[in-house]
């Protein structure tokens, strides 16, 4: 029907920026950071990862509506961090963690695969 | 053995009792042997059916010892015959066989035995046949063969004990008591004794009860208990209340009697099956009333036999429904809130009365058959009983009165609803569109089609029938056919009384619902029977079935215009009234004529004239004013009541005068506007040719001649002594009260005409000189004192609801004549000290009426505690319909016009502001706030039909003087409160404008909004089948547009709907403004930013009531408030972003946090007061003491998916937000019903925001709120628990958030306070300790829990080491944790 086009749900549109962030008026430190095209994966995971961040005072995120596909997610720090500092870190280290991680399954996954070479 | 000779004396008695009833049934006993033949036939027809019932109930074993035993006790020839027979009804006869085993040494008692017998069978039969139909009506498989097989049996059984002589049957006897084990012998005899004896025939009853219909009331209550899981706790009360009544045995007068034990079935005889006739033959041994009856086997009695017992089981259900409906009436409602005594079995008559006719559909299946019986007593008896079920004279008593008051206008449908449930959209805020209990489709299933087929009874099902029957007994009659049926009997010129009991069945069937009165048109040739009834008897006699019928005619042409025309058109009219078109006769020959005589024809004269005037408020029948003129003015005139005083017929004249003004009223609304066209000239008759006929004002002034002499109130000599104050003769003074309260009601309709409502004042040309008369008449005759008095009289009901008429009359005169200033000027005063006296009286009324009403209704769905039709639909004291409301809502009126008159005065004539502020001086703001409660408890009232009443409310609510009056009085209380931020910012007047505007608009929509209905118009315009359709809609359209602006509009509907619209409005109403921001579907037909306007608004306006405490608003419980604030916040942070309204919210908060405090408070109170007595069980008291805030049970079944979005919205935007987090953390607190808390708590802890909650002194409310009384509940404590060694609760313990603390509290409290369930304790510490060995940093975190509420002082070592010793035994002798413990206690000492 009038649902949207399936590719819509990844590619960003033109014009748009894959991140886009708007320091909020009231609050220090604080401002939310719009995703797009991203959903529940990316946001939870982000939001795990700034939780461990210990200058993190908040972070949360939000899908506004299941067919809006993008993502808010808010931080506040305290002061001796910024909310674009903090996110920026946090994509680091989820970098790193995944990199990390996903070596680690192919090491494994060599060892593995060798096992019948070395006559186990 | 002695117990025998006791046995056979018992015996002999009853069997005395027992003869004549005996000879009685004689004849019957013939027709029985059809019965058996056919119960033999349908056995070969269906062969395969025996033996499968026969499995179908596999006996319990020892059941069936018990009955081998039991028959071999008779003798043993006939012992085999006894194992092929199942139920146990065997034992009932083998008793009385035994006794008569013993008594067969006198020769005679055996063949009355045989007698006894046989009746039995039959009733057997009987019933087994009644107990047939219903079990297929549930459409369960019930061995349905069982009694009739049980009855040949025994049958048998007895013939051949017959064949026996004594001596043989001694010889069996003994020989089956050597066989038996001696206890079971004892057991057999005390039964035969109990058995015997008729007064304690209570265990019996409950088997019978518990054989034919008990398998379906098992069903039923499950069912029926599913629909209203949602409210819980009272539900349950409520229904266990209703079942109890199932027990509840009546006398044949209709009291209860008593409960029966459940005591005597515990001695193993609890599965005893028991058939109704076993228990019918019984019954008429000894005195047949002694136990008295419950009431399903009341129902199961009148599918007896016999005709006698049919008509004597009807008329015990009349009596036990009467009785129901009488004591509902007298129930004073008041008395009933303060002492919610359910416990008192005996009058409980609202779960009678809901029992009677609610979940189970019986009585009204049984009583749709009766009515078809061949016997005429027992149709005539049955009908009786339908015309109390539907509650007729309750209902038309409400009606009759309503009726009196001018300008009352619509009749309201009686047929039962039931609000529709909240979702979530609306944020759970109740007050739905109501809904008819039963789909109106269901009615009548083949709508249009019942003449054609006939056959179609695939889809047609008796269950449907009982699905509707249970759901609405009215519905349910008419679907099961019970309107040809009337119409036959009708038909067959019956009985004068049964004449009468018939009609009133159809006016009572008429008023349930507009569905339900076109079924009545429809039925064929019904209407035309009724009608010929009217012209039956050509002589003067008149009957009250004739009166019943005009009446049904009336309520037929309320529902619609169309019907009315057919019935003007086909004559009908002239029919129903032709006692109008005789010889005028005189007041003296009327008079002459009789008392009975007079009452008779002054009750068919008010029913004529009553539908005379329904018929003119349509805009026909305007022209019969002519020939009906000569009998009309004999009434019209004062009388000389010296007269009719002698003879005793003042009130029949009375209601008569009244009547006829309230027609010449009626009439008045037809003339032509005065001055728009100008007719006065003009003597013809109106305007005939077009369907809108108006009245002349030629006739008009000269009624007003005769009005005016009605109000010399000195000429008068009951008014004189009402005037002065004087009790006596308040009965008289009423219905006087009533003539001249419609006399100024036509009056009043008469200057309107001359001057209407919106037109401005001042600019009439010129005004009949019966004006200034008019106006001299008021005022000379001194009305004014009369309005004192209707207030002082407010004990007395009649009088005060008169006095509200007549100052309601005069209201309306004031506002809509155009009288000079002067009389302004004194209504003015005489009104302004009235006001504050009514307001008060008022707010009394409505607050105590809603309180309990409103809530008994809606709590429950559908088959709540107001199931089926009947008065009040069974709630206490008539609740809507009774004529207490009726006055609130009358006195609501009067204070609305009151405000409005006011209004006008402050802002109009500065004379009269002169003496308003001679008042208000003293306390302006006490008057406001006075003046805004009393609308608020006036918008309280207003039931269906009063839209326009709560417009007008919501316009002096909302007015923009009044805002801004609340946010001055905020200021007030702030600086009262102390509550730290002043509200000072100001709010401009554009500002003021915008919300009054916004809220009005909001509220109007959101409740006075009707439902529109898409499937009724077909049905609607069918429904003049039997008439010649003439084509209204193209004569309407060529009416001049002229004429249609000089007269009223003629109305198209003089009945209103309970359901399709929302009033009356729920307690909490104000609250939907708050509410309408999480509203994201829109279905309250505002726009995103509307509704944030629109929320704003509401939270200034809430606080600004909750400022100056106005009482309807302090109604709403607490637990709405709160609901209210969190649904504001929950799809939008909107509120709390701008900071006046973030203000206000906090302002809020501390508020409700006070009152929440205040309320645990009165609780814990309440609680330890409740312990000294000791009253209530343990269970209830802890649901009384702690939880105030029962989300759940108050608001919605599924409350938890609210809070976890609630959470969710407060993880995911708040930048933990304090507000926020104080309102998140109001679901910990521990007022809150576990399931809630345990939700929100697990939200928050997936969520990872434990820690953003604000510290526990920020919270709202009072800190002991959230940590006392020490938890209990080992699910919550368990969350506790996996939230803390999961680390969700590591921040929170930094941050000092109140998530820690509260856990900490409650952990410590339950590990080291609190005894028993060692189990759980065990597993808490040795998660903690297991999770400290894990975690170093948790190490301060366990200090904490362990040094929890002990003192820092150094004193208390030994309850720290007592403590050590606690979780040392938790750990259970597990080595490294208890290692863990000591690394714990030397980091503690050291």
């Amino acid at each position: 029907m009038n649902a949207p086009d399936r590719y819509e749900r990844f590619v960003v549109p033109e014009g748009t920026k894959k991140v886009s962030y708007a320091q909020d008026t009231k609050i220090m430190n604080a401002g939310s950071f719009t995703i797009e095209r991203e959903d529940h994966t990316v946001g939870n995971i982000l939001r795990m990862q700034l939780h461990r961040d210990p200058n993190v005072l908040f972070a949360g995120y939000k899908l506004p509506h299941p067919l809006q596909y993008k993502i808010n997610v808010r931080v506040h720090t305290a002061t001796q961090s910024a909310p674009t500092q903090a996110y920026t870190q946090a994509i680091n280290d989820l970098d790193k963690e995944l990199e990390s991680l996903k070596e680690a399954f192919e090491n494994e996954k060599t060892r593995y695969d060798e096992m019948p070479k070395q006559g186990y | 053995m002695v117990e025998g000779e006791d046995d056979e004396e018992l015996m002999d008695v009853d069997e005395m009792d027992y003869r004549p009833v005996a000879a009685a049934a004689g004849p019957v006993r013939r027709k029985e042997k059809k019965g058996m033949d056919f119960s033999r036939w349908r056995e070969f027809v269906a062969e395969d059916a025996p033996p499968k019932r026969r499995q179908a109930k596999p006996l319990p074993p020892t059941k069936q010892s018990a009955q081998k035993i039991d028959v071999g006790v008779v003798g043993g020839a006939t012992r085999e015959k006894g194992l092929g027979g199942t139920s146990m009804q065997q034992l009932e006869i083998g008793n009385s066989k035994e006794e008569s085993g013993g008594a067969a040494l006198m020769s005679d008692v055996v063949p009355r035995n045989l007698v006894k017998q046989a009746d039995a069978r039959d009733d057997v039969r009987n019933v087994g046949g009644a107990g047939d139909l219903e079990v297929r009506g549930e459409g369960m498989v019930l061995d349905s063969g069982e009694p009739s097989l049980a009855a040949e049996i025994n049958a048998e059984n007895m013939a051949r004990l017959s064949g026996m002589s004594a001596g043989e049957i001694a010889e069996a006897q003994a020989e089956i008591l050597n066989r038996m084990d001696p206890a079971m012998v004892e057991m057999l005899k005390r039964r035969g004794r109990e058995k015997s004896g008729s007064r304690k025939d209570g265990a019996k009853a409950k088997g019978g009860d518990i054989s034919g219909p008990g398998k379906i009331s098992r069903a039923m209550p499950g069912e029926w208990l599913s629909s209203g899981e949602h409210s819980g706790h009272s539900w349950k009360a409520w229904s266990e209340r209703v079942e109890r009544i199932r027990l509840c045995r009546f006398t044949l007068e209709g009291d209860i009697l008593g409960f029966q034990s459940c005591q005597e079935q515990q001695d193993g005889k609890k599965a005893r099956v028991e058939s109704v006739g076993e228990r019918d033959f019984l019954r008429t041994e000894g005195d047949p009333a002694a136990v008295g009856y419950t009431i399903n086997e009341a129902v199961a009695l009148t599918r007896s036999m016999v005709p006698g017992q049919r008509v004597l089981a009807h008329q015990l259900l009349a009596s036990i429904l009467n009785r129901a409906l009488q004591n509902l009436h007298k129930m004073d409602l008041i008395d009933n809130i303060k002492e919610l005594n359910f416990d008192d079995k005996f009058n409980d008559w609202q779960a009678v009365w809901a029992y009677a006719i609610g979940p189970e559909p019986e009585l009204v299946l049984s009583l749709r058959m009766s009515l078809d019986d061949n016997h005429d007593s027992v149709v005539l008896t049955c009908a009786k009983v339908i015309n109390i079920m539907l509650s007729y004279e309750m209902n038309e008593a409400y009606f009759d009165f309503s009726e009196k008051v001018v300008d009352q206008g619509k009749d309201i449908c009686t047929a039962p609803v039931f609000r529709s449930k909240p979702d979530q959209n609306g944020g759970f805020l109740g007050g739905g569109f109501w809904k008819y209990n039963t789909k109106p489709s269901n009615i009548l299933p083949h709508y249009g089609e019942n003449d054609e087929e006939e056959g179609d009874d695939e889809k047609h099902t008796i269950q449907d029938d009982v699905v509707v029957s249970g759901q609405d007994v009215a519905a349910g009659l008419v679907r099961m056919g019970i309107l040809p049926r009337i119409c036959f009997l009708l038909e067959m010129d019956p009985h004068p009384i049964l004449e009468d009991n018939l009609v009133s069945i159809l006016v009572a069937l008429a008023r349930h619902s507009p569905q339900s009165a076109d079924a009545i048109l429809n039925c064929p040739r019904l209407v035309q029977s009724v009608v010929k009834l009217l012209v039956k008897q050509g002589s003067m006699e008149i009957h009250y079935s004739q009166i019943k019928g005009v009446n049904l005619l009336k309520v037929l042409s309320r529902y619609n215009r169309q019907t009315c025309f057919n019935f003007v058109n086909n004559g009908v009219f002239q029919q129903a009234m032709w006692h109008w078109y005789r010889k005028a006769y005189t007041l003296e020959d009327w008079i002459r004529s009789g008392k009975e005589n007079c009452k008779l024809t002054s009750a068919m004269i008010v029913e004529q004239l009553r539908f005379w005037r329904t018929c003119i408020s349509y805009g026909f029948c305007i022209t019969h004013f002519t020939d009906f003129f000569p009998i009309l003015c004999l009434w019209l005139s004062p009388p000389s009541f010296q007269k009719l005083s002698e003879s005793n017929v003042l009130a029949e004249f009375t209601s008569i005068a009244t009547e006829c003004y309230l027609v010449l009223g009626a009439l008045a609304q037809r003339l032509p506007l005065l001055h728009s066209v100008e007719q006065l000239g003009k003597q013809d008759t109106g305007v005939s040719g077009t369907h809108v006929e108006t009245w002349s004002w030629g006739h008009a002034v000269p009624m007003v001649d005769l009005a005016l002499s009605w109000l010399r109130l000195n000429d008068i000599p009951y008014m004189c002594s009402l005037i002065s104050g004087q009790s006596k003769n308040m009965l008289e003074g009423s219905y006087l009260t009533l003539v001249i309260s419609s006399v100024l009601g036509m009056l009043d309709s008469i200057l309107e005409r001359i001057s209407p409502d919106g037109a401005p004042d001042s600019c009439l040309p010129w005004i009949p000189d019966f004006v200034p008369k008019i106006g001299l008449g008021v005022i000379t005759n001194g009305f004014f004192s009369v309005l004192d008095n209707g207030a002082l009289g407010e004990g007395e009901q009649h009088k005060s609801f008169n006095g509200a008429s007549l100052v309601q009359a005069l209201c309306h005169m004031r506002f809509q004549g155009n009288l000079s200033c002067s009389i302004d000027r004194v209504i003015e005063s005489a009104t302004t000290n009235h006001t504050e006296h009514l307001k008060e009286s008022e707010t009394g009324i409505a607050g105590r009426i809603l309180g309990q009403v409103l809530q008994n209704i809606e709590m429950f769905g559908r088959g709540g505690p107001a199931p089926g039709v009947g008065f009040g639909w069974g709630a206490c004291c008539g609740g809507f319909w009774s004529l207490n409301f009726l006055l609130a809502q009358l006195d609501s009126h009067i204070v609305l016009e009151l405000m409005k008159i006011l209004s006008l005065g402050t802002e109009g004539l500065f004379t009269v502001n002169k003496s308003m502020n001679l008042d208000s001086m003293t306390d302006p703001v006490a008057i406001t706030s006075e003046r805004v409660s009393s609308v608020l408890s006036v918008s309280l009232i207003a039931g269906p039909g009063q839209i326009s009443t709560l417009e007008k409310a919501f316009d002096i609510l909302f007015h923009p003087s009044i805002l801004k009056f609340l946010k001055s009085s905020v200021h007030c209380v702030d600086s009262h409160m102390k509550l730290g931020k002043t509200f000072e910012r100001d709010i401009t007047e554009d500002e003021y404008l915008d919300f009054s505007s916004a809220l009005n608009s909001h509220f109007r929509s959101r409740w006075l909004a009707i439902k529109k209905k898409h499937s009724d118009k077909y049905t609607r315009n069918n429904s003049g089948i039997d008439a010649p359709k003439i084509q209204e809609t193209l004569e309407t359209i060529q009416e001049e547009t002229e004429l249609a602006e000089a007269v009223n509009p003629p109305c198209n509907m003089l009945a209103v709907e309970w359901a399709h619209q929302r009033l009356p409005l729920p307690v909490h109403w104000i609250l939907s403004a708050i509410c309408c921001i999480d509203d994201p579907k829109g279905n309250l037909s505002t726009s995103t930013s509307n509704a944030v306007d629109v929320s704003k608004a509401g939270l200034i306006f809430l606080l600004g009531l909750e400022a100056i405490s106005a009482a309807p608003c302090l109604l709403a419980p607490l637990v709405w408030k709160m609901h209210a604030l969190s649904s504001s916040i929950r799809s939008s942070m909107d509120l709390l972003q701008e900071d006046r309204s973030r203000d206000i919210f906090y302002a809020l908060q501390e508020l409700y946090g006070l009152h929440l405090d205040k309320l645990c408070k009165k609780n814990d109170r309440g609680h330890s007061a409740k312990k000294e007595g000791s009253v209530a069980t343990v269970e209830e008291e802890k649901a009384i003491s702690t939880e105030v805030l029962r989300f759940q049970e108050k608001i919605h079944g599924s409350y938890t998916t609210f809070v976890e979005s609630l959470v969710e919205q407060f993880a995911a935007v708040s930048y933990g937000d304090i507000l926020f987090g104080r309102q998140v953390a109001i679901y910990l607190h521990r007022s809150v019903e576990p399931a809630i808390r345990l939700a929100a708590w697990n939200a928050l802890s997936n969520a990872y925001v434990l820690e953003l909650l604000p510290p526990l002194d920020k919270c709202i409310g009072g800190i002991q709120g959230y940590l006392e009384p020490l938890e209990d509940d080992e699910g919550i404590l368990e969350s506790y628990a996996k939230s803390w060694t999961s680390g969700a609760l590591d921040k929170a313990s930094q941050r000092d958030a109140m998530s820690f603390i509260v856990a900490r509290h409650h952990l410590s409290g339950f590990v080291f306070q609190c005894r028993g369930s060692g189990k759980v304790r065990n597993k808490l510490v040795k998660s903690l300790i297991r999770c400290y060995a894990q975690k170093r940093h948790h190490e301060g975190m366990l200090k904490g829990f362990v040094l929890q509420g002990i003192a820092q002082d150094s004193q208390c070592n030994g309850e720290v080491s007592r403590r050590f010793e606690i979780l040392k035994d938790a750990c259970e002798m597990n080595s490294s944790l208890l290692a863990e413990i000591q690394r714990l206690k030397t980091s503690l000492n050291g």
